[in-house]
């Protein structure tokens, strides 16, 4: 496995590339990343595979989808730029389904870069942009919370 | 051309096998001969099977492997071509499940009818694998 900067389901090349932080992992994916977590693969899907939090409904629309980040602290806003003190996640959505979800980097050098777990591939930072294209889609909804956890 | 002829010399020799079961003598000798072209035949088959099995399991992964949705993960062509091989792509996937642990929980629920994953574990990828791989070992598709 791997991620390869030319693949032309994202946009790397045209948004700054990616630089790889984690090894490749089954355990989790990018919601569960997006969300704080790396022990569980989440997903709302029909027949109970994926772990999906309690109260949320279990279904693939950006309602739901933004329900689990609500349950979290999370709220709509309006864009992706850095904002001093909060943290925040971009859904992405491909013929208006939920596919991606990337978190901010709010400390270090990369702050103001995002993160992403590639599916069951490998963890990357990048510029939003970059993870867009024929596998997820294009960005649907910015979310953000007051920065009060650490993350894993 | 070549398949034709092999085929042509094959229905040859059973031709000739049918023809001396009505000969007592040859009867015997001629069942055991059709058995062990049967055996030898389907023995063909099931490597040919596993082979493709094998193809698309690393085409599923490869073209799966930067996506979360479990749903589009499961739709993929090929993935749906062995949930469509049936109970005959249990072992295999099971020994996939261990040797190179993925996404096989949907088709296993989808062949099998089964699931011993608890609602606990759900999305607990390494515990969802030891609740198949025990599954396997319980039934004797596994050692």
């Amino acid at each position: 496995m791997g991620l390869d900067i030319d693949d032309p389901g994202f946009s790397f090349r045209q948004h700054g590339g990616f630089r790889q932080t984690s090894p490749t992992s089954l355990d989790y994916n990018c919601i569960a990343w997006a969300a704080g977590f790396d022990d569980a693969w989440w997903w709302p899907d029909i027949v109970g595979i994926g772990f999906w939090p309690k109260g949320v409904p279990r279904e693939q629309t950006r309602e739901a989808f933004v329900a689990a980040f609500v349950q979290l602290g999370y709220n709509v806003c309006s864009g992706g730029g850095f904002e001093e003190g909060y943290e925040k996640v971009a859904l992405f959505e491909k013929n208006g389904v939920p596919s991606h979800a990337a978190r901010m980097v709010t400390d270090g050098p990369d702050k103001g870069k995002w993160t992403s777990k590639m599916g069951r591939n490998i963890d990357i930072v990048h510029d939003l942009q970059a993870v867009s294209g024929r596998f997820y889609g294009a960005i649907s909804v910015y979310l953000r919370r007051p920065m009060i956890t650490r993350r894993p | 051309m070549g398949n034709n002829q092999n085929f042509q010399e094959d229905d040859k020799a059973v031709q000739n096998a049918l023809s001396l079961l009505g000969k007592p003598r040859w009867r015997k000798k001629a069942l055991a001969a059709l058995a062990a072209g049967l055996a030898e035949a389907e023995s063909a088959a099931d490597a040919a099977l596993e082979d493709e099995f094998q193809r698309l399991a690393a085409l599923w992964a490869e073209e799966t492997q930067n996506l979360s949705s479990v749903q589009e993960i499961a739709l993929h062509p090929a993935y749906q071509q062995i949930i469509g091989m049936g109970d005959q792509a249990i072992p295999w996937i099971l020994r996939e499940l261990q040797q190179r642990p993925n996404h096989w929980f949907w088709a296993l629920r989808a062949i099998t009818r089964e699931n011993p994953v608890s609602e606990q574990e759900q999305g607990r990828v390494p515990a969802m694998i030891n609740a198949w791989l025990k599954w396997g070992k319980d039934r004797g598709y596994l050692d």
